[in-house]
């Protein structure tokens, strides 16, 4: 059990994050589940997108997006970098199969509109895979969106933020704040992200 | 140096850092509760925070006796943390931080008695 969880476990560090690669090694996969469906309603929620489909060109070997409309298809790496990461992001989960997701500064180049969007989207998608997700920021943008939404009714969610620093003799020390202890420290004044 | 010093509202943050601009004074939010139980959360949940390890929680008498404030501060920094910090001196000790309760402002023998009334 242990083995299976962490044979599933997928890391997405920036360079992941940004490699077309991933879908080439991917796709096949996110079909046999259909996870394209998931990937579609999820991009068109958070960006407001009015795709149609994903589309693997076997000669490009390349994934297309095809909009409603638009009469040609985009390549996925055509996209904004916010919105490749986003795919991405959703497609680790997606094929994480109730194991984990690490991922190291996915909130980069997200739009400040459609960011909250996103932060929903991947708490809706990996509460449904069973997923646990392990995400660094240095955002207190990220932070706020994150305990805002963790908090609401309607996207609840278990959230831990931990404060992590290394010392000067190695030890590794972290802090784990509640949602609501991390907003009440950053409305009071105190930037969560500093240690000294 | 303490590494926080954790205030009730904006005008006692501005008299503090005019008198000290060097003390790390965080500023709460415009629209973030201001007063005694808000401070002392604040300074409580800031107690689990890496390298705030002295906190001072700078308080207003309003008319309370020390022992009183002190009482407040403990039940809320309790339920905060799960257990009683420890005394240590003027410092009361939680985990690796510490809080410092600094109390500013009229004690209740200098307001029990309306401040015109004549002397007998």
């Amino acid at each position: 059990m242990i083995q299976a969880f962490f044979g599933k476990m997928r890391l997405l560090d920036v360079r992941v994050l940004l490699d077309r690669t991933l879908e080439e090694q991917a796709w096949d996969q996110l079909l046999n589940i259909r996870g394209d469906r998931d990937l579609l309603k999820m991009m068109n929620s958070v960006y407001e997108l009015k795709l149609e489909s994903f589309s693997y060109s076997a000669r490009t070997r390349a994934l297309k997006a095809l909009f409603t409309d638009r009469d040609y298809a985009l390549n996925i790496d055509d996209l904004g970098a916010g919105m490749r990461i986003a795919l991405r992001m959703f497609m680790a989960i997606l094929l994480s199969d109730g194991s984990a997701v690490l991922a190291e500064e996915f909130d980069g180049y997200q739009h400040v509109e459609s960011f909250p969007r996103f932060v929903e989207a991947l708490f809706s998608l990996s509460k449904r895979a069973g997923t646990q997700l392990f995400l660094a920021t240095h955002s207190n943008e990220t932070l706020r969106t994150f305990g805002d939404l963790a908090v609401s009714p309607s996207t609840q969610t278990d959230l831990r933020i931990f404060q992590t620093a290394l010392s000067k003799d190695g030890f590794f020390h972290t802090a784990a704040l509640k949602p609501y202890e991390a907003q009440a420290l950053m409305t009071g004044g105190f930037d969560i992200r500093r240690t000294g | 140096m303490p590494s926080a010093v954790v205030v009730e509202g904006h005008i006692d943050r501005t008299v503090v850092k005019a008198i000290c601009p060097d003390l790390h004074t965080p500023e709460p939010e415009e629209d973030e509760p201001q007063g005694r139980e808000a401070a002392i959360r604040r300074a409580a949940i800031a107690t689990k925070l890496l390298g705030q390890d002295r906190i001072v929680l700078l308080l207003d008498c309003n008319g309370y006796s020390r022992d009183e404030i002190e009482k407040e501060v403990l039940s809320i920094i309790s339920q905060h943390l799960n257990q009683e910090p420890r005394r240590k001196g003027a410092w009361y000790l939680c985990e690796q931080s510490a809080i410092r309760i600094v109390l500013a402002g009229l004690p209740p023998t200098m307001t029990s008695e309306p401040l015109d009334a004549p002397a007998s």
